[in-house]
Order: structure tokens, then sequence, then C-alpha cells
């Protein structure tokens, strides 16, 4: 779903697949972004790493733009998309993964 | 998902648009570019028709204008329909550009931060100021360089700065104190190809030193990038500026710029009392007045506001249309456009001024291969050949 860009991604912690179940994320507010296309490109400042992301990790991105537990993300996706929440939740836990990595957003557990 | 966010016009400010016309010519495709969702053009713009000669001409002037973004806006009406080679060729240059737009936006943040630390407040002209409070897309507004502008007696505490941060000026100016008094400020680059311009004010000669810095100081716009408030011109300064740099920046002027001062004239939260206020002490009117016109023409609005109104009715008195013609003429003179300023200056000033250019740096005169006596032999030359600018 996200694709890297040819820059070195920026140091996140690995998010085991459940860790993601019940959490809630949100943007770091360290990185800068803008629309191409469908997708997104993002910077984190922290250490300069571009990512670029697809037009489906935009649409988590953009759902993004408030904290969101991992279940409401995927509820949110599966309605902009026209799906359910099951058949998105494997492609929404895979992107928040990887923007985790990237130190692109971070927990928000209250 | 959309590359834009369309943003409904105001409807009082402006009335109802002509009819819309389609155009292949390739000299009016950028301007159409330019005017993509903008109120009242006249340009439309179908580029699934387009033949592939005037599409490659027409992404060619893309890049060199730093459109991609607005032709990806045009695009969309027509996705469906525009070929997917030609759409994927277009969203690679456009992720190129944001990709070293974002990059820009970290070396700002670096610098901002570093000056801050020493002490030298900034503002942030043009670039990613303009992009992220005047656009309702930011992507639609790339730039290539870094504009900071800081007051005049920190300019030499923020190039030393800059310079521990591995920037070197690129241009030396006159001298030191010329620079301080009576330039417009340095350009500068750094190790991995980042320019950034330093200003003391918004350009070089009459029009920028006629520009009073405590009204440019006196206010601001804050703005956020990745949690850091940075602070832009206040609105009214900022349409001011945007003109400036439209109308004197480049020639033939450059679209981008235009776009601007159209994004500004039609949606900015500028008081126009204000501004009016602000143009006339900063004899400004006749920039302001040529600015909005050109935007106009050039991007093919045909809708009317009262800023338009009388940008097109102003008359721009001989004498200021004699020093932007040193603006606005390829290869006009650097010593021509400095004498220029000299009626900006209150008479006390005017003799240090002239001392300041008669008598530049050494570093000056080897970067530009002359002597002394040959520089002030055609000091004297161009003065008496120079407009007066009144």
């Amino acid at each position: 779903m996200g694709r890297e860009a040819v820059t070195a991604p920026a140091g996140g912690t690995p998010v085991a697949a459940d860790d993601l179940a019940g959490a809630a994320w949100r943007r770091r507010e360290e990185v800068v972004w803008r629309y191409v296309g469908d997708g997104i490109v993002l910077l984190n400042v922290d250490d300069a790493g571009l990512t670029v992301l697809d037009e489906a990790g935009a649409v988590v991105w953009q759902e993004l733009r408030a904290r969101r537990t991992t279940d409401e993300l995927c509820s949110r996706v599966a309605a902009r998309v026209g799906s359910s929440a099951e058949l998105v939740g494997d492609d929404v836990r895979r992107v928040l993964s990887h923007l985790a990595v990237r130190a692109l957003v971070e927990r928000a557990d209250d | 998902m959309t590359d834009t966010t369309t943003r409904p016009p105001t409807r009082s400010a402006y009335q109802p648009a002509a009819t819309t016309t389609t155009t292949t010519d390739p000299a009016a495709l950028a301007g159409a570019v330019a005017a993509a969702g903008l109120p009242g053009t006249v340009y439309g713009l179908e580029p699934a028709e387009l033949t592939d000669d005037e599409w490659r001409a027409l992404l060619h002037l893309c890049r060199s204008e730093h459109l991609a973004g607005l032709l990806l806006a045009a695009s969309h009406d027509s996705t469906g329909r525009l070929q997917q080679q030609r759409r994927e060729a277009l969203i690679s240059m456009h992720r190129q550009s944001m990709e070293s737009v974002l990059l820009l936006e970290h070396a700002m943040l670096r610098t901002v931060e570093a000056l801050a630390h020493a002490g030298a407040e900034t503002r942030v002209l043009k670039g990613s100021a303009v992009a992220r409070l005047d656009y309702s897309n930011p992507s639609q507004r790339p730039f290539g360089d870094i504009d900071l502008m800081v007051r005049p007696h920190e300019f030499d505490l923020a190039l030393a700065v800059l310079r521990d941060l591995g920037f070197r000026r690129e241009t030396q100016g006159i001298s030191p104190r010329f620079d301080r008094r009576f330039g417009k400020g340095a350009t500068l680059v750094d190790a991995d190809g980042v320019y950034l311009d330093l200003h003391i004010t918004f350009v070089q000669g009459r029009f920028g030193l006629a520009v009073d810095l405590d009204d440019v100081w006196d206010d601001a716009e804050p703005f956020v990038v990745a949690g850091r408030t940075l602070h832009a011109l206040a609105p009214e300064a900022r349409l001011l500026h945007a003109t400036y740099h439209a109308v004197l920046g480049n020639w033939p002027p450059r679209l981008l710029p235009l776009r601007d001062v159209a994004e500004m004239a039609l949606y900015g939260r500028w008081d126009d009392a204000r501004l009016r206020r602000l143009s006339q002490r900063w004899r400004a009117d006749s920039v302001l007045a040529t600015g909005v016109r050109e935007a106009w023409d050039l991007l093919g609005l045909q809708d009317s506001t009262a800023l338009s109104t009388w940008a097109q009715e102003y008359v721009v008195p001989a004498g200021d249309r004699r020093v932007m013609a040193l603006h606005r003429t390829r290869g006009s003179s650097y010593t021509a456009r400095q004498l220029a300023a000299i009626s900006a200056l209150p008479w006390r000033e005017r003799l240090s001024f002239a001392v300041c250019l008669a008598l530049p740096s050494r570093e000056f005169l080897e970067r530009r291969g002359t002597s002394l006596p040959q520089h002030v032999a055609r000091v004297a030359r161009r003065s008496l050949t120079r407009p007066s600018g009144r």
C-alpha cells in the first residue's frame, strides 16, 4: 500500500500487528506533506526522510487528521471506499505500521 | 480523492464570468494552466484534447513555470480521459517538485530556528508562507528557494548565522555599508544547492527603498509548519510584496507570481483601506496597479473587483514607468537601477548613498573585473542619463 521513497526512511519503531489492535493514533506534528495526484508525499523533519503514499495510503493519512483508534480508522476508510471494515482492515493496519515505522504517526492512547 | 480543494468564491467580490473559451495555442496554454480554478477566467483547458506535440510543449512550459500542480488540477475534471502515460508523466514531475518543496521547508525550519536562537527575528516571504496561507491547496504552489526577511540592523548577524549553517554568499553587494543601508539583501547557497534569499527589503532600487520597513515589521501573520510557528507578512504587505515580485522580479513576467497576485486579490483577508494606505506610503501604487492588471490580463480574468477596477483605471506616472522599465528590460544595468533609487531617499541620505555607490568594496570590484576609476566613471556616466523616477 504505502510506497517507500528512494531516500532513507525515518527511524521509527517497528510495530507488531498485535500492538495495532485497540491502539489510538495521530499524525506527528513534525511532519510536512503535500498532495501529489491521488497520493501524498511526506517528510519527517526530524531526519528529512521522505515517504510517498499511494491513493489508499493517502485515504488513511487524511482520516488521521484527528486522533483515531485502529478500529475507527478501519470503519472510516471503509465508508470512504464503499467497503467493510473487515475487508479494508489488513490494508489499513499495513499503512499504519508503515507510518509508525517512519515516525510519521504516534500513539495517542488515553 | 482529489488533488484539489475547491473553494467557493465570494460572489459579492466580483461579477459573473464571461463565456469560457478553450485554447490550444502554445503561448496561451501556460496561461490557461496558471488560471486553472480561478473564477471568471476566459481560458479553458482540455489536456486530453491536445496533440502529442501540444502536450509536450505544455509539459515543458509547466516545468519551467512551476505549474505542474495546477496542470494536475486542471486535468482533474478530465482525469478519466487523460491518457495514463500523460498523467503518470505529470504526476512524476509534480512529485519531484513537491519533494523539493518539503526539503526546502525542512531547511527553512532549520534556518529560522538558528536565526531566532541568535536573536534575529524573521518574516518568511513567498514560498512556504504563500503556499500555506494564500492557496487553498498548498500543493499547487511550489517554490525553488527560501526567502527570509530580517531587520537591517540584524542583517550582518543573520549572514554570520547562515555562514555557520554552511551557506555562502553567491554574490557580493556593493559594500557591507551599502548592503545594510540601501541594499535589497543577499543570495546564499549551501553545499546541497539550497538557495536562500536573505531580504532587507523587497526589491532593489527606488521601489525597494521607498518601502517603510517599520510598516512591514509592525504586523505579521503566523503560520505553522511541522508544529513550529513562523511569521509571514501581514495580508496587505503580502499582497503588495506579491505585486513587487510579479512586476519587478522577472522579465518577462512569470505566471506563478501573477497567480499569487490573483489568489490574494480574490481571496485574501486584507483590509482595503490599509492596503491603499501602505501602497501610497511606499509609493507603490504603480506596482500594485500593474501587478493586478497584468494578473487579470495574463490569466484571462474577466470578473472585476474593486481592486481590479481601480488597477485598470490607474494611470502609471511617467517617472514610475521609467523606473519600472529598468526592471523590465533584459540586460538593464544594475548601476542604473541603483541610481534611480536616489529619489526615494531623504535629502540627508542622498550624499551617503552616492558615496557608498561610488566607493564599492574591493571584493565587488574584483568580481566584476573592474577598477575603482572605471567604476566611478561608469556611475558618473549613468547618473547623467538616469531616470529621476519623479
